[in-house]
């Protein structure tokens, strides 16, 4: 019979192969075994989700595989966790709302985002393309985030950011949230300074270590 | 005496597949008109469909179900030959069906500028702006070996001030350039901004009859897939049939991530949303040109960003091309090189691509930088090779098997030892006919090192920029000028967005 450490890496084992039959039959048989269901998820299937999105920050794996793994990832969790009092769920690393800013429909970059964050420990809400300041703030009050995502791929459509921020600002919540930017129009340093984010990347895993340190600073700062 | 393009072979390009192969995807395609059909966001373009025999679901906003016929005839309606016009006629580009001349040019849409730091080797980026776009302009317009003009800089500065993009960008094309001003993209700021382009283009052509028959640019339309038509995208063809204006369409089926990963495949997708948007084009607009765009596009699946130059991209370019050519007659336009940053690897993956895209008989060749950053010395990299793209089909003749290029009479004059070549007058007419190579740099490599082993791509192409740069094309007439001038101002009076305007979803039609 399989030790409870053999368990715990096959989970891992079955994100990071891909194989989503072997990451339902293991949580199955992490549950019968008695294993805890938030071990199941933090020292098993994250494990592999870590190490699929370690191998995309190298350059080793390809945006289809993060794809898989997140969904394999989010299916296995959401069994494991089926039967979890809410106040006895594992924390994420942070909570993230995230989209298309109004006007834009390039949500292929958000969508790498969202799967890359995922995988790399961070709840994540994905709004889609199209996505309007007011959408944005709602569904951020709404899942209590810590963050907040907007991207944009058109020049033209970058001054929804700004519009984004703005918005933020007036209603009081600028500070609430860590404000991110993004995407293929290229906001820049200039840009970000200009309307008040936190942090910007035109790259996923630049994005990933620049929300990870604006993640760690806030967490400083309210302790 | 017109300047542009060069005439090709047209029996002598690199051809992939055998017409059987060719009709096996054109079939493909219109199953896949009559059985996937369009997605289209825009109510109106959507209604639109069904003088083309469309089924229309209207909640799913898909239109599918294209008779094979219909289409046929709509892109039957859109002509052979076409001239895109210029503000100096000689350089109007005349264009008389497919793979007869080939044309060339520069494309970009970086949002920022490169500046090289003082140490030589560093760069810093800073938001490209109307000023940085008239400066890349004026030197596409002085290098002969571009036929056209199109924007390398996008506006990225007054993108982020929500100003109406497409019309500011447009009049900064005209007021500097006497070629062809490219493309015209979508708005977001409102569908009026393409009623505003419209009477720049009547205003330099000198009325709007005369710009339809001489286009000073063409629409792009990008759609995400080749089988969606997004908002932007929508309104934009009705602006190209209100004022009838061409359009290319950039058919962008991404594979491997939002497309099938397979050339044939990719292809076939590509020509259905080649042929929809031509006979759309065909049947509201006849008479206007279309510029196919051999787009089978790729994606990057490490990264994201788009690729080109592969395998994938390069086959499906290929079989693109001839479809377009050998089925229906009619030219096709690529924008083919390189989404890298660096400068040198830029040059070097845009000479694959480039020289690729000439022997497959592409007749609007658009050699594309990285639209991120630009560093504008890249403008000297692709008019070398362009320049050197040229050079191999001007002196194509030379190796038809002619008597007279075969020379038998004369070796056997010369002998075996070849002596006579030299200096006979056979040879000394043709020296001209030998390229240069590298254009920019003819020294022996002792006097190379001996005066600093500079680079190519980063300093003899900078030093030749600063040549360029002296450029200034023939002022656009003042009464002219004057007239652009009111024009953008009411337009930019009318469109740019407020602070806290959204960009305007819900504009009415024009």
């Amino acid at each position: 019979m399989a030790t409870k450490d053999e368990i715990l890496a096959k989970l891992a084992n079955a994100v990071v192969t891909y194989k989503e039959a072997d990451a339902m039959a293991g949580v199955k048989e992490a549950l019968e075994m008695g294993i805890p269901p938030v071990d199941i998820v933090t020292r098993g299937l994250s494990v592999g989700i870590r190490t699929v999105g370690e191998r995309y920050g190298q350059g080793k794996v390809a945006i289809p595989f993060v794809m898989l793994a997140a969904k394999i990832m989010d299916k296995a969790t959401k069994e494991a966790l089926s039967k979890v009092p809410a106040d006895q769920m594992p924390k994420p690393l942070a909570t993230m709302v995230i989209g298309t800013v109004e006007g834009d429909i390039h949500d292929l970059g958000s969508n790498i985002v969202s799967a890359v964050f995922s995988a790399s420990g961070f709840k994540v809400y994905n709004l889609g393309h199209d996505v309007s300041p007011d959408a944005f703030i709602k569904k951020a009050e709404e899942v209590g985030a810590d963050m907040i995502g907007a991207s944009a791929l058109m020049t033209n459509t970058l001054q929804q950011q700004k519009i984004l921020g703005d918005k933020l600002a007036k209603q009081g919540l600028r500070e609430k949230y860590i404000y991110l930017v993004g995407g293929g129009a290229f906001p820049g340093a200039e840009w970000c300074e200009e309307i008040g984010a936190d942090g910007f990347a035109t790259d996923v895993t630049i994005g990933l270590e620049v929300a990870k340190k604006c993640v760690a600073e806030r967490k400083k700062q309210t302790n | 005496m017109n300047k542009s393009g060069v005439m090709v072979p047209p029996h002598n390009f690199w051809k992939v597949l055998n017409p059987d192969q060719l009709k096996i995807i054109d079939n493909a395609a219109y199953e896949i008109l009559r059985e996937v059909g369009v997605f289209i966001a825009d109510e109106e373009l959507l209604k639109m469909t069904k003088e083309l025999g469309g089924d229309i679901d209207y909640n799913k906003k898909i239109v599918k179900g294209f008779p094979e016929y219909a289409i046929r005839e709509g892109v039957a309606k859109v002509p052979r030959n076409f001239v895109f016009g210029a503000r100096d006629p000689e350089w109007d580009m005349v264009f008389q069906g497919g793979g007869t001349k080939q044309f060339w040019g520069a494309s970009c849409g970086a949002t920022e500028r490169l500046l090289l730091n003082s140490d030589g080797k560093t760069f810093s980026r800073r938001r490209a702006d109307k000023d940085d776009l008239a400066y890349t302009t004026k030197i596409v317009d002085g290098i002969d070996d571009f036929d056209m003009n199109n924007y390398v800089f996008d506006l990225g500065k007054e993108g982020q001030l929500g100003l109406p993009t497409e019309l500011i960008r447009m009049d900064t094309m005209l007021q500097n350039t006497t070629k062809w001003a490219g493309n015209l993209t979508t708005v977001v700021s409102d569908i009026k901004e393409h009623d505003y382009v419209a009477k720049l283009g009547a205003a330099v052509s000198g009325g709007e009859e005369e710009f339809r028959k001489r286009p000073l640019w063409f629409g792009v339309l990008n759609p995400l897939g080749a089988l969606q038509m997004n908002l932007y995208n929508s309104w934009l063809m009705r602006a190209s049939f209100k004022h009838h204006f061409p359009v290319t369409p950039g058919i962008v089926a991404a594979s491997p991530l939002v497309g099938v990963a397979t050339a044939a495949g990719n292809t076939a997708n590509s020509l259905a949303g080649l042929l929809w948007v031509s006979a759309m084009k065909g049947h509201f607009d006849p008479g206007t040109a279309v510029m196919g765009n051999n787009i089978v596009f790729s994606l990057d699946p490490y990264t994201g960003r788009g690729a080109l130059g592969n395998a994938h991209t390069t086959l499906g370019n290929n079989a693109l091309t001839s479809l377009w050519h050998d089925l229906y007659g009619l030219p096709i336009a690529s924008y083919q090189g390189t989404f890298a940053a660096q400068l040198d690897q830029m040059a070097f993956a845009l000479m694959k691509s480039m020289m690729i895209q000439m022997v497959i008989g592409c007749d609007l060749i658009w050699e594309q930088f990285s639209d991120a950053a630009l560093d504008p010395a890249m403008l000297v990299v692709a008019a070398e090779i362009a320049s050197s793209g040229r050079d191999l089909m001007k002196n194509f003749n030379q190796i038809m098997p002619t008597k007279e290029n075969l020379a038998l009479e004369l070796a056997k004059e010369f002998g075996a030892t070849g002596e006579g070549w030299m200096t006979s007058d056979f040879n000394m007419s043709r020296i001209d006919t030998f390229y240069k190579t590298p254009t920019l740099d003819t020294r022996g490599f002792d006097i190379w090192m001996r005066e600093g082993c500079q680079s190519w791509a980063h300093d003899l192409c900078r030093e030749k920029l600063k040549e360029y740069e002296q450029h200034e094309p023939v002022p656009m007439p003042k009464d002219i000028a004057e007239r652009m001038n009111a024009i953008v101002k009411e337009g930019t009076d009318l469109l740019k967005r407020q602070e806290s305007g959204a960009p305007s979803h819900t504009a009415k039609p024009i």
